[in-house]
C-alpha cells in the first residue's frame, strides 16, 4: 500500500518536474480529478465490462468444475480431452476475437466466450492438479472404512483439491478483466476496454489512465473477494493454502 | 453346520475342496488359554467346539514388480490364525514385510498366491470389514476431531445423531471428550493417535490391525500411549493384530507374538505370553517377560546377522 502511494506521488513529482505532456503522460492528480469528474460514465461502462468477467467468470468455474469431475470419473474422458485443454491454450484469443465477432454476433456473447478462453484454463488445470494430488494412504485409509467412489470423491477428493481450486481462481479472477477488455477491443459499443480503445486515438490520456485504473481496481476487488471467502472456506486446512498449480 | 467350516485349498483360490472340518484343519498354532480372555468372550464358547479363527491367513506371498527393477518378494509363506479376543504381534525388522502382510489382511492388496479368510470366509470381499490404524493418523485436517472420529460410521450410512452418541461415549473412554471440536492440527501426535484410533475402532468390525501405531512418537508418549491402549481397548469382541519393531511393546501388549524375518518376510519363530493382564509398567523385570524378550531378540538378531552375512 504504501509502496504504491510512493510510486504514484513519484509519478506525480517526476511528470511535473520534467515537464511531460498530458497527453503523453497525464500527472496522477489529473487522472483523479477525469475520474471524479465524469463518475457516471465510468460506472456506466464498468457496469458492463462488471457484466461480462462476472457471467464469464461463473460459465468458466462451472465448466470447469463439471470438465474436472467428468475426467476424474473416467481416465478415457481425461486423456481424450486433456490435450484439447492444452491446445487452447496455445491459441491466441486476440486473433479469434474477430472470428467471435461473425460466429455470435456483437452482443455480450463474443465478450464472455472471451473471458471463458481466458479463466477456464487455470481453474480446471489446477482443480485437476487438486484432484490428482490426494495422498494415496488418505484413499487406502477411507478405502478400508468401506468409502465408495463417489463417498471417496465428495469425502476426500474433493475437500483436497479445495486449495488449487482457489489457486486457480486466483489466477482467473486477474486474468478474466484483461479477457473482457480484449473482448471489447474487437467489437463493443460499451464497457471500460472500448473507452480505451475509442480514446487513445483522440488523445484522451487522462481518460484512458482513468479507465485502465479502474480495471486494475476492478481485478484487484475481484482477488481480494476471492481470497477472502478462501480464507472462510479453507480456516482449518494446514499452511491453508499451497500456492500450487499453474497459471 | 460345525462340519461345514474346514476348508482345504489347492493352489487355485476358486477351485476349493473341502476335506475336513475346522478344526483338524487350523490346527492354530496356539490357543490363548481361556483364562487370559475376559469374561465376555468366553460366554457361549464351549471347550469341545473351538470357534473358526475371525482372521486366517494360509500360505499368502506376496511379490512386488516394478518396470526397472527386480521383483521384491514383500512376504512368503504366511500362514497364521487369529481368534476372537486374541491380541497378536508380529515384530521383524523395518521393510520386512509387515506392512504388507496387514495391507493383504485388510484387503487393500491381493496375495499372489495362499489366501486370507475372514471369519472362516475365503470368498468374501475384505475391503471395509477390517479396522485398520496406520503409523500416521492420517485424520482430516478440515474435520474436527468429532467429524474426523464419526468418518468410518458416515460412510456406513449410521444417521448422524447415533453416531455422535456412539462417538462422544467412546471419546470419553478414549480420553479425548474435551478436544471433540478441535481441530488436528492444535493436536499433539499422541492425541491424534487417540483420534485415529477411535475412527477405527467406532465402526465396530471383529478384526483391528495397527500397523506401528505409535511408531511416529516420542519414548515418553509412545510409554503413555501403550499403556492406555491396552487399557481402552475392549479386546473381547475382535482379533486384534499390531505389527511393531519394539519388541517390549510386543510384550506389553500381545497375547502371543511372532517374529518375521527380513524380506522376504516368513515366520521365524512364534511365542505365547502368559503374563497376566493388564500389564503394568515394571512387568520389565518379570523373569518370565526378561526369558521372553531374551528370545525375541536373539531371534531377530539371528536376522540381522543373516542380513549382514548376505
Amino acid at each position: 500500500m504504501i509502496l504504491a502511494g510512493l510510486g504514484l506521488l513519484l509519478w506525480e513529482i517526476l511528470v511535473r518536474v520534467l515537464n511531460v505532456q498530458t497527453w503523453i503522460l497525464p500527472p496522477v492528480s489529473l487522472i483523479f480529478a477525469e475520474l471524479f469528474d465524469k463518475p457516471d460514465l465510468f460506472l456506466r461502462h464498468a457496469y458492463v465490462t462488471v457484466q461480462e468477467i462476472l457471467i464469464g467468470f461463473a460459465v468458466s468455474v462451472t465448466f470447469s468444475c463439471v470438465m474436472a469431475t467428468a475426467m476424474f470419473w473416467s481416465r478415457l474422458l481425461e486423456r481424450s480431452v486433456y490435450p484439447f485443454l492444452i491446445a487452447s491454450q496455445t491459441i491466441p484469443v486476440f486473433t479469434l476475437a474477430p472470428m467471435l465477432l461473425i460466429w455470435i454476433g456483437t452482443g455480450i456473447g463474443p465478450k464472455i466466450v472471451v473471458v471463458v478462453l481466458f479463466t477456464f484454463f487455470p481453474v480446471t488445470i489446477n482443480l485437476m492438479t487438486g484432484l490428482k494430488s490426494v495422498d494415496s494412504d488418505m484413499v487406502d485409509m477411507f478405502r478400508t472404512l468401506g468409502a465408495s467412489r463417489r463417498q471417496m470423491f465428495t469425502k476426500l477428493y474433493v475437500r483436497s483439491a479445495l486449495p488449487y481450486f482457489f489457486a486457480g481462481l486466483k489466477v482467473a479472477a486477474v486474468v478474466s478483466v484483461i479477457g473482457a477488455v480484449i473482448g471489447e477491443w474487437v467489437s463493443a459499443a460499451s464497457g471500460l476496454g472500448w473507452l480505451i480503445k475509442t480514446s487513445t486515438p483522440k488523445f484522451q490520456t487522462e481518460l484512458v489512465f482513468a479507465a485502465i485504473f479502474t480495471l486494475s481496481v476492478m481485478a484487484a476487488l475481484m482477488f481480494i473477494s476471492i481470497a477472502l471467502l478462501q480464507s472462510r472456506v479453507l480456516r482449518n486446512y494446514p499452511g491453508s493454502n499451497p500456492q500450487g498449480g499453474t497459471s | 453346520m460345525a462340519g461345514l467350516r474346514g476348508w482345504m485349498l489347492s493352489t487355485d483360490p476358486h477351485n476349493l475342496i473341502w476335506v475336513m472340518p475346522a478344526e483338524e484343519l487350523y490346527k492354530p498354532m496356539s490357543a490363548p488359554s481361556d483364562d487370559s480372555l475376559p469374561e465376555r468372550s468366553r460366554q457361549g464358547q464351549s471347550k469341545t467346539v473351538r470357534r473358526a479363527p475371525t482372521v486366517s491367513v494360509s500360505n499368502a506371498s506376496k511379490s512386488f514388480v516394478s518396470v526397472d527393477m527386480p521383483p521384491v518378494q514383500a512376504m512368503q509363506d504366511i500362514t497364521l490364525d487369529v481368534s476372537l479376543g486374541e491380541f497378536l504381534v508380529i515384530v521383524g525388522p523395518s521393510g520386512c514385510g509387515k506392512s504388507t502382510l496387514l495391507n493383504v489382511i485388510a484387503g487393500l492388496i491381493e496375495p499372489d498366491s495362499g489366501y486370507v479368510s475372514l471369519e472362516g470366509d475365503i470368498e468374501a470381499e475384505r475391503i471395509g470389514r477390517v479396522a485398520y490404524m496406520h503409523q500416521i493418523d492420517l485424520l482430516l485436517p478440515w474435520r474436527n476431531v468429532l467429524d474426523n472420529a464419526l468418518l468410518g460410521l458416515e460412510i456406513a450410512g449410521v444417521p448422524r445423531t447415533e453416531a455422535e452418541s456412539r462417538a462422544t461415549e467412546l471419546a470419553t473412554k478414549f480420553g479425548v471428550a474435551d478436544f471433540l471440536n478441535a481441530y488436528p492440527a492444535t493436536l499433539s501426535g499422541g492425541m491424534r493417535q487417540r483420534v485415529a484410533l477411535l475412527r477405527a475402532v467406532l465402526p465396530d468390525r471383529s478384526v483391528l490391525l495397527l500397523d506401528e501405531p505409535f511408531k511416529a512418537l516420542d519414548a515418553i508418549t509412545r510409554a503413555e500411549l501403550q499403556r492406555w491402549l491396552s487399557d481402552v481397548l475392549d479386546r473381547s469382541n475382535r482379533a486384534t493384530i499390531m505389527v511393531t519393531h519394539d519388541v517390549e511393546e510386543a510384550l506389553m501388549l500381545g497375547d502371543r507374538v511372532l517374529v518375521m524375518s527380513s524380506r522376504p518376510g516368513r515366520i521365524l519363530l512364534e511365542l505365547d505370553v502368559d503374563l497376566p493382564r493388564p500389564r503394568p509398567s515394571d512387568v520389565v523385570r518379570d523373569p518370565q517377560f526378561v526369558e521372553a524378550k531374551w528370545q525375541l531378540l536373539s531371534a531377530l538378531d539371528g536376522v540381522a546377522t543373516a542380513r549382514e552375512s548376505n
